[in-house]
């Protein structure tokens, strides 16, 4: 910290300069050009590629746009139409849910095994080689198929199911039910959280699990009082992380409902409506008014975790 | 300095690589295929369907290439609805592929937008129609302008697996049958499958296809949709229509449930010979066949109308249009003559795109007593010759894709008993107002 301010404070003209100072200033400014000439690249494509876009979507969504002519400003009609559109609703609606649900699943799946994986075993790379795996396969459209493909009638989860005195069906063909099937999908891709929970666990001192445990303190105080804790930094990344992801799932419920966000618009998830929208019916204001939406909602519950973070979220050093 | 001279001659370097980058990108698989070497010309062509269409394709464009020496053909397909959302984002940047297949649905949203040519001025050059039936070319005209051509016809047909009907021992409906006749044969059937294994159903409810409405529509001497592009009938045509299967619904439902339609997807319970009967255009008979395995499936007319009439139209399977951005607007008009025209072409695609438009392809088909393709041209000519074909095809109006899509999406709703008839109908009408209006 102290080195760093030192080296901010250290172009400032206090002390006499040892060069004439145009020469110096004018290197600098090569630096300074140099610099941005090696960032262009990124430059060019974030400005034309994510920044101009996104300016051009925010004027499109006062807009009725249908690609095909030109966009014609309709003020907020856009935003109002969301509020009376039942399809949207629901997608909200079955979005929340999925996040909601799938996310702190997912995260305690993650934790339960990097704490599992984290004590010193034999194989100890290959186990945690086994539970990361679904995370690099998981995201493919193969395993969306194969996915669907384990949950129709007879499949393997209604034959299992059956087997233990169960009648689970196929949930492919049940609107109630195809939520979950794809929350099991994203909980099943723990593997991403799980390795950062692993390198959290990593940092906690031993000392404090054999100070816990010459005081008596049996492995539920220990996990409660030490490990979370402890951890809470690392869960508060995943969290917002895994959060914003799940906000934006596509690609899954876009294969298992065979690209129609079906049955019954049950896998009709947020981002999947709002590609509906747009290139489907070619209401490209309309769905633009939506993602914004959309970004203004996760912007909005990303401040509301920073907010409370101050209350549970313990850094090293910090006094508690 | 050398250093600070090998750094900008880098940065220039990453920075034209980029830009050569971004080029490579934007062309994509735009309209813009130029003038090769010698003066050759390339097109790009693209189409929706599945590698069963793209065989039959292949075969078409080499033999076309090997008689026009000159052009170079490239093609690119997808299935139905990611074939849309690619042309729509290419007609937003005006660069839509030279040659493009065209449905009815889309026709109006294109031409009326200005995307595509006009193809009057290669009429009788190019591209000659002189041999097709009147009413088809017309159905490729937007205020007079001609902007698709028809690859071949197409109509609704009931179709009916007879060795299921055989062994549940219920008759096929007579050709005479009306729409509460066909209630009875559907509920029939359930009844009599109903012990089977796997357990055999009449048919799907009928009520959810956006065109067999159109065909009731028409039956009862409503025209779907006015000249100026709007609805044409009110919310209680829709809601008698949604009531005809309500005899089949309740007490008791007796449609196949739509439960395992999801889970079948991309088959049906036709195609698993869960039930008997479905209604589709008769040009799927290929495909039916194919994925049931089933050899001798047979077609009926459509049940008739109130006064015993059928009213059935004719609609153009699919279409061929040319990009109003094409370099090659020419080149382009003459391979669809020769997809629609070509004798040999005939013979390549059979039924597949519909029974052909051109006399000179129909004859070129190869019509082995009781196949696949005799059974859909002979469905045809009895159905004009019998009288059940004589309305138009209903005009397409801009945004005829997304209203028939939300049709299909509350049509699923209502099966899982998610919505009332009412909320369908209010929906309905509700989702027409935005993308007609």
């Amino acid at each position: 910290m102290t080195l760093a301010r030192e080296a901010s404070k250290a172009p400032e003209v206090g002390k006499p300069p040892r060069r004439p100072r145009s020469a110096r200033s004018s290197r600098r400014a090569a630096e300074t050009r140099a610099g941005y000439a090696f960032l262009s690249p990124w430059l060019l494509g974030f400005f034309a590629l994510t920044a101009g876009p996104m300016l051009a979507s925010l004027y499109l969504a006062f807009t009725n746009y249908s690609l095909f002519r030109a966009p014609e400003w309709v003020g907020l009609d856009n935003f109002v139409r969301l509020f009376n559109d039942d399809r949207y609703l629901n997608s909200v609606k079955i979005t929340l849910q999925y996040a909601l649900v799938g996310t702190p699943i997912k995260l305690a799946a993650a934790l339960a095994v990097a704490m599992l994986l984290h004590s010193r075993r034999r194989g100890q790379g290959a186990y945690r080689s086994f539970f990361y795996a679904p995370s690099l396969i998981g995201a493919s459209v193969s395993i969306a198929i194969v996915w669907r493909a384990m949950f129709i009638d007879n499949g393997v989860v209604d034959r299992v199911g059956q087997g233990v005195g169960l009648s689970p069906g196929g949930w492919v063909g049940d609107p109630s039910m195809t939520v979950y099937m794809l929350i099991l999908l994203a909980v099943w891709q723990f593997g991403a959280p799980m390795v950062i929970f692993l390198a959290g666990l990593k940092q906690i001192p031993s000392e404090l699990y054999e100070a816990a445990e010459v005081d008596g303190a049996g492995p539920v105080r220990k996990f409660l009082r030490i490990t979370l804790p402890m951890l809470s930094p690392v869960i508060f990344f995943n969290l917002v992380l895994e959060t914003i992801n799940s906000f934006q799932v596509f690609g899954s419920a876009f294969i298992v409902s065979n690209g129609t966000g079906g049955p019954a618009d049950s896998t009709m998830f947020y981002t999947l409506y709002l590609y509906f929208r747009g290139f489907r019916d070619f209401q490209m204001g309309y769905a633009s008014a939506m993602a914004w939406v959309l970004v203004l909602f996760v912007g909005l519950i990303t401040l509301v975790f920073f907010k409370t973070s101050k209350h549970w979220v313990h850094y090293g050093g910090e006094a508690k | 300095m050398s250093i600070r001279k090998a750094a900008i001659r880098g940065i220039a370097l990453a920075a034209v690589g980029s830009l050569a980058l971004t080029a490579c990108g934007s062309n994509g698989n735009g309209g813009d295929g130029g003038s090769g070497e010698g003066g050759q010309v390339t097109l790009n062509f693209q189409w929706w369907g599945n590698d069963d269409r793209a065989d039959r394709y292949r075969q078409a464009i080499d033999l076309f290439e090997e008689r026009n020496p000159d052009i170079k053909v490239n093609t690119g397909f997808a299935a139905f609805p990611d074939y849309w959302t690619a042309r729509s984002t290419e007609a937003a940047g005006r660069s839509l592929p030279d040659v493009m297949q065209m449905d009815t649905s889309y026709l109006r949203q294109y031409a009326d937008t200005g995307q595509l040519a006009d193809l009057n001025e290669y009429l009788g050059e190019a591209l000659d129609l002189s041999e097709f039936d009147e009413a088809l070319v017309d159905a490729g005209r937007v205020d007079d302008g001609l902007y698709a051509v028809a690859t071949g016809t197409n109509t609704l047909a009931l179709f009916y697996n007879p060795g299921l009907l055989d062994e549940l021992g219920v008759e096929p409906p007579a050709e005479d049958y009306d729409w509460d006749e066909y209630n009875r044969v559907l509920a029939a059937i359930s009844e009599a499958g109903a012990d089977a294994d796997p357990q055999v159903y009449g048919a799907t409810d009928y009520t959810g296809t956006f065109w067999l409405f159109i065909q009731w529509l028409l039956q009862q001497g409503v025209e779907p949709f006015t000249e100026d592009g709007d609805l044409n009938f009110t919310e209680a045509h829709m809601t008698e229509w949604l009531e005809l299967a309500s005899e089949v619904r309740e007490p008791e439902n007796l449609t196949y449930p739509i439960q395992r339609t999801v889970q079948l997807e991309p088959l049906a319970g036709f195609t698993v010979e869960e039930a008997a009967m479905e209604f589709h255009w008769d040009n799927f008979l290929a495909g039916y066949v194919g994925d049931s395995g089933v050899e001798d499936l047979q077609l009926l007319p459509v049940p008739s109308g109130p006064d015993g009439e059928k009213r059935q139209f004719f609609k153009p399977t699919m279409q061929l249009s040319v990009s109003a951005n094409s370099d090659h607007p020419e080149e382009a008009a003459k391979l669809i003559d020769f997809l629609v025209n070509d004798p040999e072409v005939g013979a390549i695609f059979g039924t597949n795109m519909g029974v052909p438009s051109s006399p000179a392809q129909r004859d070129a088909l190869d019509l082995e007593e009781g196949g696949i393709d005799a059974r859909v041209v002979e469905y045809e000519e009895a159905a004009s010759e019998a009288g059940y074909v004589t309305e138009a095809a209903p005009l397409p109006v801009e945004g005829f894709g997304p209203i028939e899509e939300e049709y299909r999406n509350l049509g699923q709703e209502f099966a899982y008993g998610n919505l009332t008839v009412e909320q369908f109908v209010d929906r309905w009408f509700a989702e027409a107002e935005i993308h007609l209006g």
